[in-house]
């Protein structure tokens, strides 16, 4: 951004120059209707129609329409700077010419270039365009003296006729260099005040371009394509209140959310900005939805001085079995297009909105997505959007165009939003207006497998040829089965030595084996023992016992958890993406 | 397991065949055990046919390597799986495994 103070002083300059043209066109729009109506009375004393008492004075009257005249036209072939003078000079020279000639004892003509000269906003120019004025006018008197008032004595001439006149000329000086000075400063202010706002647009702008960039991309689809979304968020004013959100809660589940702030513009983007990065931050902890929405509200109160606050409709799906979970924050029921093309509205009793009430405890409640289903978010401003006879979209509307033919989740988003602008018929929209659209493509059944086998020696690479038989069967690449290989190695052979000091005991190996990821869980009941807790092996601590295969396995995997449970050590570990 | 051991060129180059894992790491322990002497300037461990390393087999060999006062051992003909295992360990910086 430029600095203030240059700016200041460019926009100004520019304001003033402007404002200087505009000047120039209206002090040119005078002389000319003077020359004009020299040019009239010239004519008509011409033909004899306008009699004064001065002979041939038709040659003076064109004499001084030819002095205008030649203001106008040198004024047009000069910079604007110097065009004022030309016009002002000629102006204040046909005063002169006509004051000699004519018994105009009034100072009156002498006043109109003075007043005339407010018009340019410049105290200086008006100062000088005065005292010009008033020079012409002690050089007529002079004249005078010598022709028609020679009848008059000196004294008469200075202090009844040139004195008042000075003083009546001097007084409307001062009066329109005061209104020159006052109307510069309304000037800067203005341009000051132009370019706040311009800044302020500017600023607007970039606000808008932050928070569109702060929203995920429109498309979205899960790792290995469970899940698919199309969302769009079309915004009243150029910052919104409504937003749309994605993110895994977990490496199973997608969340999703619609939301919309209760004010528009600037407040409700900033909070709106606060309130996704609290759900976001929120859901990342949180082990279900509702943990997620009562700590997002917690943190949105605290942050909340104004009395905004969000609806929003929050669920978490799960992409392998399409489970959903979710909570409805005062929000709008969604629909669920069933794979069949049936409707369903999945609605509850809502629970109260975020960011006001500390003591709320939303409830999560739950509906099954099967194969094909589709989902529909949506904010009042698609419900709510007013077409020019003041009637709303509604959601019988809304309903009817999910019932069309079966189409992708891209062309479901689309055609509501489409089918919204279409109902407006190009009435502005009021309120910002989010859908979101999600599809469910596969219920995918894990294999599951469960082992109890003596912790020996020889049950760990039964473990071990069972999990690969069931992993050859899912593609497993075989360069992925020996890293699990080694996973299992690592994990039942510190069993087997160490779990039972030697005695017998059982070692429990469950496996879940999805389309792109292993889950095993290992159960011994012998001494507690959280492998998590082991250092990292240096260099030096490589033939110290137990840490370096827990090390191993650690980097293999995507995730581990350790908990010890009924007198059980549990170790799950999740590798992703084999 | 299988261990065939050859001198070649001043090397000492130990052939495996077989799992290096925790029932037959000790046998090439105890082989390490008897034949690391001063007839070699370098040890040579030839994995072409281990598809399996456990961490137990690698902390034999790192015995060895102490043992050895600073004569180095070279890994060839591992595949990518037991190379992950050694990377992993970070042991990619003390043998040349290839």
């Amino acid at each position: 951004m430029k600095k203030p103070g240059i700016t200041d002083s460019f926009l100004l300059k520019d304001v003033l120059k402007k404002n200087e043209v505009h000047a120039n066109r209206y002090s040119e729009r005078i002389v000319i209707f003077l020359f004009l109506f020299y040019v009239v009375i010239a004519v008509l004393n011409y033909l004899g129609l306008y009699e004064r008492d001065v002979p041939d004075n038709y040659q003076i009257y064109f004499a001084l329409a030819s002095i205008l005249g030649v203001g106008v036209l040198a004024g047009r072939f000069i910079p604007s700077s110097a065009q004022k003078w030309v016009l002002f000079v000629a102006f204040i020279l046909s005063n002169a010419v006509c004051r000699c000639f004519f018994y105009v004892f009034s100072t009156l003509i002498y006043t109109i270039p003075i007043f005339l000269s407010v018009a340019y906003y410049n105290k200086k120019f008006t100062w000088r365009i005065s005292i010009v004025a008033w020079c012409f006018f002690l050089a007529t008197v002079a004249f005078v003296r010598n022709t028609h008032l020679a009848s008059h004595s000196i004294e008469f001439i200075l202090f009844a006729s040139a004195l008042p006149q000075t003083i009546v000329l001097l007084l409307s000086a001062l009066v329109c260099t005061r209104i020159a000075g006052l109307g510069r400063v309304l000037v800067v202010k203005q341009s000051k005040n132009a370019q706040k706002i311009s800044q302020m647009e500017q600023e607007i702008a970039l606000s808008a371009h932050i928070q569109s960039n702060a929203l995920p991309l429109p498309e979205y689809a899960t790792a290995n394509g469970e899940m698919s979304l199309k969302a769009a968020m079309i915004p009243a004013k150029e910052v919104a209140g409504d937003f749309y959100d994605y993110f895994m809660i977990n490496d199973f589940t997608l969340g999703v959310l619609v939301a919309d702030v209760s004010d528009k513009g600037v407040p409700a983007a900033m909070f709106m900005m606060s309130a996704r990065n609290s759900i976001r931050y929120a859901a990342q902890d949180a082990k279900t939805v509702e943990e997620a929405i009562r700590i997002a509200n917690k943190l949105l109160i605290q942050n909340n001085d104004g009395d905004m606050f969000v609806t929003l409709w929050l669920c978490g799906i799960d992409i392998r079995t399409g489970l959903a979970h979710y909570v409805n924050a005062g929000h709008l029921p969604p629909i669920l297009k069933r794979a069949n093309g049936r409707i369903e509205m999945i609605e509850n009793e809502p629970d109260l909105f975020l960011g006001v009430f500390e003591s709320m405890e939303p409830r999560a409640y739950f509906f099954q997505m099967q194969k094909g289903d589709q989902l529909l978010l949506y904010t009042d401003g698609v419900t709510d959007a007013e077409n020019i006879y003041g009637a709303s979209f509604g959601l019988g509307h809304l309903i009817q165009v999910c019932r069309g033919d079966r189409v992708d989740v891209d062309l479901l988003c689309d055609g509501v939003v489409k089918a919204v602008h279409e109902f407006r018929e190009g009435r502005e929209i009021f309120d910002d207006m989010t859908v979101l659209a999600v599809e469910f493509h596969e219920n995918f059944v894990p294999i599951y497998l469960k082992m109890d086998l003596p912790a020996k020696q020889e049950s760990v690479s039964k473990v071990i040829d069972a999990i690969n038989e069931k992993l050859e069967s899912v593609d497993c690449s075989e360069e992925n089965r020996k890293i699990i290989d080694v996973v299992i190695d690592e994990i039942c052979v510190n069993i087997v030595d160490y779990a039972y000091d030697g005695q017998d005991g059982n070692m429990e190996v469950e496996a879940e084996i999805g389309p792109n990821y292993i889950k095993m869980k290992f159960l011994d009941s012998g001494k507690e023992f959280n492998p998590l807790l082991v250092k990292e092996p240096s260099e030096d601590d490589l033939l110290v016992e137990g840490g370096l295969g827990i090390h191993l396995v650690r980097n293999m995997v995507g995730s581990m958890e350790y908990e010890y449970r009924d007198g059980k050590n549990c170790l799950t570990i999740l590798r992703k993406n084999y | 397991m299988q261990i065939e051991s050859s001198l070649e060129n001043g090397a000492l180059k130990v052939a495996l065949d077989g799992r290096l894992d925790s029932t037959t790491a000790d046998e090439l322990g105890a082989f390490f055990e008897k034949n690391l002497d001063d007839k070699f300037t370098n040890i040579i461990l030839d994995f072409e046919k281990i598809d399996f390393v456990s961490s137990k087999g690698i902390r034999v060999i790192v015995a060895a390597y102490k043992k050895l006062g600073g004569r180095p051992i070279s890994i060839v003909n591992s595949n990518s799986s037991v190379k992950e295992v050694f990377r992993l360990s970070g042991l990619f910086k003390v043998f040349d495994v290839k």
